[in-house]
């Protein structure tokens, strides 16, 4: 792995982003965290992130809505996104918005490290 | 013999009645026709007779031809005499031979009666040359007993052969004339002929001449005019005219005078008895003309009597089979009506023109029909609940008629009973404070009450059938109707609830809960069922789901926040003890404090759901105790100012020792401040307010300068689980029932607490407290 993989988390509890930042930069991956949805779409097109990161529930915007938007942006729907949520119910709403993973909270960190491992690679074989 | 006739068929009696009518008539008709063919039969039986009388007369008028020329030739002997006789023995023969011919008892043996056996013996005699006397005597004795063998038998009763009776006696008497004439002119005859014994001949003769007077006297009686006349015009112009006087002058003088020579006499008497001897010939074929007139008569007669006798039957039978038949159809009639009766058909149409007692009969049936027609319309009138249908009983004795009088008096009866507990329902249903509906069982609403109306505001015919839908929810409509329809289709009770429009035009929450209601007989005939206002109740335990939600949300954030750190903690020393990776001191120190960051407010959480359980089960106890409600202002503005950049400014007016729970009214400061600062995220100032508005109240005030409270949640804001929320809002952490606890807390201290805000303007929140006067 020459390139560190670089992440976005969005979460408006700036406790949790952090959290997620520290355990993520402690596995070495590349973290920008983002409490308002607004800024995220520079970000994207323009830092190259390899994976996002985003609560359901975001100060002013509809997680599942944001997914779809981008989902719908061909400049960044082949990024993988990793939903959250205290919901465990949610699953299936995450995951019709485009979500192409669920992890209810309080999550594992061996959990969310690992699905973050598999989709980077798989993203990576499909663009290879 | 009753029994048998009252069993026959009604055909067989009434031909019955027909029969003897008919065999009498038979009877009676046999009779006439009888008596007829018996006429019929005599009158034949007297043409047979006259018949034979004609023949007598026939072989009587030969014997006297043959007579008079053998009379002559044995007196004179000469040849003409011979010739003549000759010839008549011929012609006598003929008439014997034809009378023997005739097969008649009282001709039988007539020859030997007659002596005519001896007529061969006699001419053989003639003609030898005997007497003129012998001859005279032979043949005047044979033509007297065949005169005695024309027996003109008598009519009896039958009147109708009187006419021809009389011609036949007329016709005998002139038989006996001519023989007796014959006698009397014979002798003239031998008397002039010879000169000889004048005298003894005219007294010989006396008495013959007495007995043909005696004849004619009988005749003149006896004949019929017209034969009299006929009789009268011989005897006065005719050769018997000269004949009859000579005779009568002779026995008047008693001698033969010179008048007459034998040859002129014989001629002459010969001509006057040949007028009587045709007289009565002539008789003969006017008889049988009449009884040929007779018999046809009574031929006619006795035909007309089988005629009248086929006709009397046919007619009679005809008679008795039409009254037989019209009875018949009469009886079939009254029947046929009697039996549609007897099923239960009323308007049964009788034509009732006789006056007997089958007429009476007919009307008995036609009254019987009407009264039915009419006990039925009565009775259908009943049944409509028509009760005042004008009807009375026939008589004392009508029981159906009573029946149906009392029928009418007890429906009458239940009616007003029913209806008056209907009206009872309804003033029930009406004054009941839910809203009661009911349908019919095609699901169309046909009653609702006054509950139901005050509700919606509407009168009820906007409601009835389905006009109360548009009331409802539109996106309520097709879950509430496939829920309804399925329980209706299975007759089955059901409970639902439902958004409706209320009259000031706000959609309530109702829970509608309905029932299958049938008929006394078991027929199902809609549903009934009420409606209620459960809006607040629902709101409640929306708001309680969403808490419940919201709470567990709440909880999980730290908790994930707590568990975060620990792993990743947990990670990097299991990595340092195994590869001497480098243990950043910042990282172990940012975690940690977090960590206890998220403890703090976990257990500030908990308390919350703890005082919530508290109040709702009424064990929020107080541990009162006397204290300086300003030092507690200030501390509790000390321990939120140091986690905050907000500057709180405090400004007591007034200082007081209050007597309350210590830790529960900072709680609420607590509560109030923190509120303050969560909610005005971009200004930073907040005034707290001790105030004494009267002397023995005080009022502490919380003021912020931030995003403000709508005035329509101002009230709700200390509802439990109620949060100010929208969706452009931003979402504040937290369970919002701070606000309900702090209010349940000073209203525990018998105080009150309420805000003053206006949106986008921040908020005052002030609660006052009683305190005791010294």
């Amino acid at each position: 792995m020459n390139k560190k993989q670089k992440i976005l988390v969005l979460d408006d509890d700036p406790d949790i982003g952090t959290m997620i930042k520290m355990m993520l930069e402690y596995k070495g991956y590349s973290v920008a965290v983002s409490e308002r949805a607004e800024h995220a779409y520079d970000a994207l097109r323009n830092d190259g992130f390899d994976l996002i990161i985003m609560d359901m529930l975001l100060s002013g915007v509809n997680g599942t809505d944001l997914c779809s938007e981008f989902k719908k942006d061909s400049s960044i729907a082949h990024i993988p996104v990793i939903m959250i949520s205290a919901h465990p119910n949610a699953k299936e709403i995450c995951l019709q918005a485009g979500a192409d993973e669920f992890i209810s909270k309080p999550f594992d960190m061996q959990d969310i490290l690992s699905k973050i491992d598999r989709l980077i690679h798989d993203s990576k074989i499909t663009e290879g | 013999m009753n029994n048998f006739f009252r069993r026959l068929p009604l055909t067989t009696k009434l031909l019955l009645l027909t029969l003897f009518p008919i065999l009498l008539i038979v009877y009676l008709s046999i009779g006439i026709y009888q008596e007829k063919t018996r006429s019929v039969q005599l009158i034949q039986g007297y043409i047979e007779r006259i018949s034979e009388s004609a023949d007598i007369a026939d072989l009587i008028s030969t014997l006297q031809m043959e007579r008079r020329y053998s009379f002559a030739y044995a007196l004179k002997k000469d040849m003409d005499s011979r010739e003549q006789m000759g010839a008549q023995r011929l012609t006598t023969d003929l008439a014997i031979k034809k009378l023997d011919q005739r097969n008649d008892s009282t001709l039988r043996n007539f020859e030997e009666y007659t002596f005519l056996k001896n007529l061969k013996g006699i001419r053989s005699a003639i003609d030898s040359g005997t007497s003129q006397d012998v001859v005279m005597q032979y043949y005047t004795t044979a033509i007297f007993r065949l005169n005695t063998l024309n027996i003109v038998v008598p009519v009896g009763n039958n009147s109708y052969l009187n006419p021809v009776f009389n011609d036949l006696v007329t016709q005998k008497i002139l038989s006996e004339m001519t023989t007796y004439l014959g006698i009397i002119r014979s002798n003239f005859y031998n008397v002039l002929y010879t000169k000889k014994n004048m005298v003894g001949t005219l007294y010989g003769l006396s008495g013959v001449f007495d007995i043909y007077k005696s004849y004619e006297a009988e005749l003149l009686t006896k004949a019929s005019p017209s034969f009299l006349e006929e009789y009268k015009r011989i005897s006065q112009n005719t050769a018997l005219r000269p004949t009859m006087r000579y005779i009568t002058k002779s026995f008047q003088k008693f001698y033969f005078d010179s008048l007459y020579d034998a040859e002129t006499w014989w001629k002459v008497s010969g001509e006057g008895t040949d007028q009587l001897k045709n007289l009565q010939q002539d008789i003969i074929p006017r008889v049988e003309a009449s009884m040929n007139t007779i018999y046809n008569k009574e031929v006619l007669g006795k035909q007309s009597a089988l005629a009248f006798l086929v006709i009397a039957v046919l007619v009679v039978f005809g008679i008795m089979f039409y009254t037989t038949q019209v009875i018949t159809q009469m009886l079939t009639g009254l029947n046929e009506a009697a039996q549609k009766i007897a099923r239960g058909i009323t308007g049964v149409p009788i034509s009732n023109d006789s006056h007997d007692v089958i007429g009476s009969l007919g009307e008995s049936i036609s009254k019987i029909d009407a009264h039915n027609k009419q006990l039925a319309d009565a009775a259908d009138a009943i049944g409509k609940g028509n009760f005042n249908v004008p009807f009375d009983p026939r008589s004392e004795d009508d029981v159906l008629g009573t029946a149906i009088i009392r029928m009418k008096d007890n429906l009458r009866r239940f009616t007003m009973e029913i209806e008056k507990s209907k009206e009872q329902f309804r003033e029930v249903a009406d004054s009941a404070p839910v809203m009661i509906w009911m349908t019919d069982e095609n699901k169309e609403c046909i009653f609702v009450n006054k509950g139901w109306l005050k509700f919606t505001g509407k009168v009820k015919e906007q409601e009835l059938g389905y006009g109360w839908i548009e009331g409802m929810y539109p996106d309520d409509y097709a879950r509430c109707s496939e829920v309804f329809e399925d329980a209706f289709m299975q007759r089955r009770e059901y409970s639902l609830e439902y958004r409706f429009r209320r009259e000031d035009g706000e959609y309530r929450w109702v829970r509608e809960t309905g029932i299958p209601r049938y008929s006394a007989e078991g027929k199902f005939e809609g549903y009934i069922g009420s409606c209620m206002d459960v809006h607040e109740t629902k709101m409640h335990e929306q708001r309680k789901d969403d808490f419940i939600r919201m709470a567990s949300h709440e909880l999980k954030t730290p908790v994930t926040s707590i568990k975060g750190y620990v792993q990743l903690l947990l990670t990097m020393f299991r990595d340092h003890d195994t590869s001497d990776a480098n243990i950043s001191s910042q990282a172990i120190q940012t975690s940690l404090a977090t960590i206890d960051k998220q403890i703090i407010k976990l257990n500030r959480l908990m308390s919350e759901l703890l005082d919530l359980s508290r109040i709702d089960s009424g064990k929020l106890e107080l541990k009162m105790q006397n204290f300086d409600l300003v030092d507690l202002v200030k501390e509790t503005v000390d321990d939120v100012q140091q986690t905050t950049q907000h500057q709180i400014l405090v400004k007591d007016k007034a200082d007081c020792r209050f007597f309350g729970d210590k830790d529960r009214i900072g709680q609420v400061l607590l509560n109030l401040l923190t509120n303050a600062v969560k909610y005005s995220p971009k200004t930073n100032s907040i005034e707290v307010n001790i105030y004494k508005p009267s002397q023995n109240i005080i009022s502490i005030s919380v003021k912020d300068h931030g995003i403000g409270i709508d005035k329509k949640d101002h009230e709700k804001i200390f509802e439990r689980f109620y949060r100010v929320e929208g969706k452009t809002e931003q979402t504040y952490p937290g369970f919002g029932i701070g606000l309900f606890i702090a209010s349940e807390i000073i209203n525990r201290h018998n105080g009150t607490i309420s805000v003053e805000s206006e949106k986008s303007k921040g908020s005052t929140f002030t609660f006052t407290l009683p305190i005791a006067v010294n």
